[in-house]
C-alpha cells in the first residue's frame, strides 16, 4: 500500500526527517509515536501535500506509484485521506456542500456518475447516525464553531463516506474527552478492512487502547528508532521516550 | 438635440439660451443648475476614486423612438419570479408597455410621467438636519431633470404580499451608444408593506450610460424591502443616486447587488428622520477584468432613537477596483441612537484593487456605534483543506469565494434572486471555477 523509503525533508533549510524508512501493507493499522518535534506531524504534511516541504532525497511509493509527484487532490481522488490535528473552521461552506462536491469529485476521478440525491442523503444520514451526530450538522458551516470533538467526529465521518484506501490520522484524539474518544474510535474501527491502511499519528498511548495497531514505531529525530507491536505502546507508557533515545543516541 | 459627439461638452451646450429655450421653465432651470456645477472631478473627496474622464470622451444620444425590443429577447433575460404584483419594464430608461405587466392591484398605484410635468422636488424637507457631504450626484440629477424623459411614480397603500418588479435594460439602440436618464419616486403609505425589485441589465454588450436617480419616502411604519440587482454587462456604464426618507417607525432593507458594469458608481443616502426609523443595507459587489464599482452610501441619523446597520462585501478579481466609502453622520439632537457598519472584501488577485473608508461623525454622546473594515484573501489553510478531500484547486477557491457572499445571499429571501445571483458569481469566476456541480 505505502512504501517510505529513506525519505529526508526540509522546513525553512532545517533537515526535520532524516531518513525514514516504513512499509505498511494492505489491511494494516500502523501508530506513529514519539516525542514533541520528532518529525510526527511534517510526516502527515508531506503524504498529504502540503506546501512548505522540501523533500530532498528519498521516495513514497503508494499502490505503485510515485506519491510525491500527485497534486494534492489527486492523492485524495487516489484514495489518500488525511484526518486533520487541527482541522479549520471554513466559514459559509455548509458540510454538506463539502461532503457532495469531495465525493463527486472523486467519482469523477474514478469515471463513475455523480452521485443521485436520494442515495446520497441516505449515504451521509447513514454515517451521521453512526457518529452520533444529528442532521443539523449538514447545514452547518464545515466546523464553524464545532467543540473539539465536534471536529475529529466530523473528520471521520468525511472518512466514512468517502471510503479512502489509506486514512492518515494526525493527532485524531488531541483535544478528545473520553467520550468522544470512543466514538471517534469506532469510527475508526469501522472502517478496519483487509484493503485499508491506516497509519495514526498519536503522541498518548490511550488511543492505542481503543483503537489497536498492528505495528508500532517511534519516530525520533527525523528516523524510526525502534518498531514493535502494541506491546511496545506499553513500554512506552511505562518507560517513557529516554531509554529508547539513549540506546539509538 | 437627441446626440451629442462628446459627453463631456455637455455643459457647454446646455449653457445656450437657444438650447435652453426647447425646454419648460423647470428643466432650463435644471439645465442651469447642472451647467452651474459642472461635471464632478477626482479633486472632489466625494468623486477621489471615479475618474470620469474616458465617461466624458464619448458620444451619446437619447432619442427614445430608436428604442424597441422583442419580447423573447427580453424573457430570457429577466428573473423568473413566482409572482409578481406588478412589472414594469424599461429600455434605455424608456418605458416599455408592450413588455409590462400591468394588473391592478389596490394596494398599489402608479403613474409613467416625464420629469417635465413632474419635476422631482427635494428628497426631503428642509427642516431636517441636513448631511453636507450629500447629494454627490447633484450635476447627474439636475441633468437627469433636464433632458430625462421618464419617471415612474410608485405608491404602495396597503400590504403587498407580492413583489414589485422594476426592469432596466440597457441595449444597444443604433450605431451610437445612448444615454438614458430615468426616475423614480417611491411613497409607501403610513402603515403600507412591500418589496421593491429593480434590475438593471444588458442585453448583448452596449456601452451604454445610464443613470438613474430615485426617491423613496417611508410613511409612518410603512416597510419596505428594495432588491436592487445590477447585473449590467461589462462594456455598460451606470449611475445611481437613491435618496431615502424615513419617518416615524418606518423600516427600509436594502440588498444592494452589483455584478456587472465597466464603470459603476452608486450613492446611496438614507435620513432617519424621525424616531423609530430603522435601516438595514446589505450589499455585495463582484468586479472582475477591469471593472470599476463604487459605493458611497450615506446614513443621517437625524433624529433620536434610530437605528442603522450595514453590511457591504466585496470581491474583487483581475484588475478590479472598487470602492466602498460608508458615512454615518450622528446629529448633535440623536441621543440614543445603534450604527453598525461593517465592509469586508476579498481580492483574489494581485491586481485587484479595493479603497474601503468607514466615515463616522458623532455629535451625540448617549448612541451606540460600531465600524469595521477587513481585506483579506482566501484561507489558503481552507483551500488545502478542500482540495485535501479531492475537490480541484479552482473549484475550491470557487466555492470559498461564494462562501464569502453567502452572508449576504442568506439575507435574500426572493429564491429567483438568490439563484440568480449564485449563478452569477459562480459564473463569473475565471472559466476553470467550475461550480456547476456544487450549486
Amino acid at each position: 500500500m505505502l512504501e517510505i523509503q529513506d525519505l529526508h525533508v526540509r522546513v525553512d533549510d532545517k533537515p526535520i526527517l532524516k531518513g525514514l524508512n516504513l512499509h505498511l501493507g494492505a489491511g494494516e493499522v500502523h501508530a506513529i509515536m514519539g516525542p514533541n518535534g520528532a518529525g510526527k506531524s511534517t510526516l502527515s504534511a508531506v503524504l498529504a501535500g502540503r506546501e512548505g516541504y522540501e523533500i530532498t532525497s528519498g521516495s513514497v511509493q503508494y499502490q505503485g506509484q510515485d506519491l510525491l509527484a500527485m497534486s494534492v487532490e489527486e492523492r485524495a481522488c487516489a484514495g489518500v485521506m488525511l484526518g486533520f490535528q487541527y482541522p479549520v473552521e471554513i466559514p459559509g461552506v455548509k458540510n454538506v456542500y463539502l461532503l457532495k462536491a469531495a465525493l463527486n469529485a472523486q467519482r469523477k476521478a474514478r469515471g463513475e456518475a455523480e452521485i443521485d440525491a436520494p442515495s446520497f442523503m441516505k449515504l451521509v444520514r447513514e454515517h451521521l447516525a453512526f457518529m452520533k451526530m444529528d442532521n443539523s450538522f449538514l447545514h452547518r458551516a464545515v466546523n464553524e464553531g464545532f467543540s473539539g470533538g465536534e471536529k475529529k467526529r466530523n473528520e471521520i465521518l468525511q472518512m466514512l463516506i468517502l471510503q479512502p484506501h489509506l486514512a492518515i490520522l494526525d493527532e485524531i484524539d488531541s483535544g478528545l474527552d473520553i467520550d468522544a474518544l470512543k466514538i471517534v474510535a469506532e469510527g475508526v474501527n469501522s472502517l478496519r478492512s483487509a484493503s485499508r491502511s491506516m497509519l495514526m499519528i498519536t503522541h498518548y498511548q490511550r488511543l492505542l487502547d481503543y483503537i489497536v495497531p498492528d505495528h508500532i514505531h517511534v519516530l525520533a529525530d527525523g528516523q524510526i528508532i525502534k518498531s514493535g507491536d502494541k506491546g511496545l505502546a506499553l513500554e512506552l507508557e511505562a518507560r517513557g521516550y529516554d531509554w529508547l533515545l539513549e540506546d539509538a543516541g | 438635440m437627441n446626440q451629442i459627439e462628446r459627453l463631456g461638452d455637455l455643459p457647454s451646450l446646455l449653457a445656450d439660451p437657444q438650447q435652453q429655450a426647447k425646454l419648460t421653465p423647470q428643466q432650463a432651470q435644471a439645465a442651469q443648475e447642472f451647467c452651474r456645477l459642472g461635471w464632478p472631478t477626482t479633486r472632489d473627496e466625494n468623486w477621489k476614486y471615479a475618474d470620469l474622464k474616458a465617461l466624458l470622451k464619448q458620444g451619446f444620444q437619447w432619442d427614445p423612438s430608436l428604442v424597441k425590443l422583442e419580447d423573447t429577447q427580453l424573457e430570457a433575460a429577466w428573473l423568473p419570479l413566482a409572482t409578481a404584483a406588478i412589472r414594469l419594464v424599461f429600455v434605455n430608461g424608456v418605458f416599455a408597455p408592450e413588455h409590462s405587466q400591468q394588473t391592478a392591484h389596490a394596494q398599489v398605484s402608479y403613474q409613467v410621467t416625464t420629469p417635465a410635468e413632474h419635476p422631482l422636488t427635494a428628497a426631503y424637507p428642509a427642516q431636517v438636519a441636513q448631511d453636507k457631504k450629500a447629494n454627490a450626484q447633484a450635476a447627474f440629477c439636475a441633468l437627469n431633470q433636464a433632458l430625462g424623459k421618464t419617471q415612474l411614480q410608485l405608491k404602495v397603500q396597503g400590504c403587498l404580499d407580492t413583489p414589485i418588479y422594476l426592469v432596466y435594460l440597457s441595449t444597444q439602440a443604433s450605431e451610437q451608444a445612448y444615454l438614458s436618464l430615468s426616475q423614480l419616486k417611491v411613497e409607501v403609505a403610513s402603515g403600507a408593506q412591500a418589496t421593491l425589485i429593480e434590475h438593471h441589465l444588458s442585453l448583448g454588450s452596449p456601452n451604454n450610460c445610464s443613470h438613474r436617480q430615485a426617491q423613496i419616502q417611508l410613511d409612518a411604519g410603512a416597510q419596505l424591502k428594495h432588491y436592487y440587482i445590477q447585473e449590467l454587462a461589462n462594456t455598460d456604464q451606470h449611475l445611481s443616486q437613491l435618496d431615502v426618507y424615513q419617518t416615524r417607525d418606518s423600516h427600509f432593507t436594502s440588498q444592494h447587488i452589483n455584478l456587472g458594469g465597466k464603470w459603476v458608481r452608486h450613492d446611496l443616502d438614507v435620513v432617519l428622520a424621525e424616531p423609530g426609523a430603522h435601516v438595514e443595507l446589505d450589499g455585495l459587489f463582484f468586479a472582475a477584468g477591469r471593472q470599476f464599482i463604487d459605493t458611497h452610501t450615506r446614513i443621517n441619523h437625524a433624529a433620536g432613537h434610530t437605528y442603522s446597520q450595514e453590511n457591504y462585501k466585496g470581491i474583487l478579481n483581475a484588475k478590479a477596483q472598487g470602492v466602498f466609502n460608508g458615512r454615518v453622520l450622528v446629529q448633535p439632537q440623536s441621543q440614543k441612537i445603534e450604527a453598525h457598519q461593517n465592509n469586508a472584501n476579498l481580492l483574489l488577485a494581485d491586481g485587484a484593487q479595493i479603497n474601503t473608508k468607514p466615515e463616522l461623525e458623532i455629535y451625540a454622546d448617549d448612541v451606540k456605534c460600531s465600524h469595521g473594515a477587513t481585506t483579506g484573501r482566501l484561507n489558503e489553510e481552507a483551500v488545502f483543506a478542500l482540495r485535501s478531500r479531492g475537490i480541484d484547486e479552482t473549484q475550491a477557491r470557487g466555492l470559498l469565494t461564494l462562501a464569502f457572499a453567502n452572508e449576504i445571499l442568506d439575507n435574500i429571501e426572493i429564491l429567483a434572486i438568490h439563484q440568480r445571483i449564485e449563478e452569477a458569481i459562480a459564473g463569473r469566476l475565471p472559466a476553470a471555477y467550475n461550480l456547476k456541480g456544487v450549486l
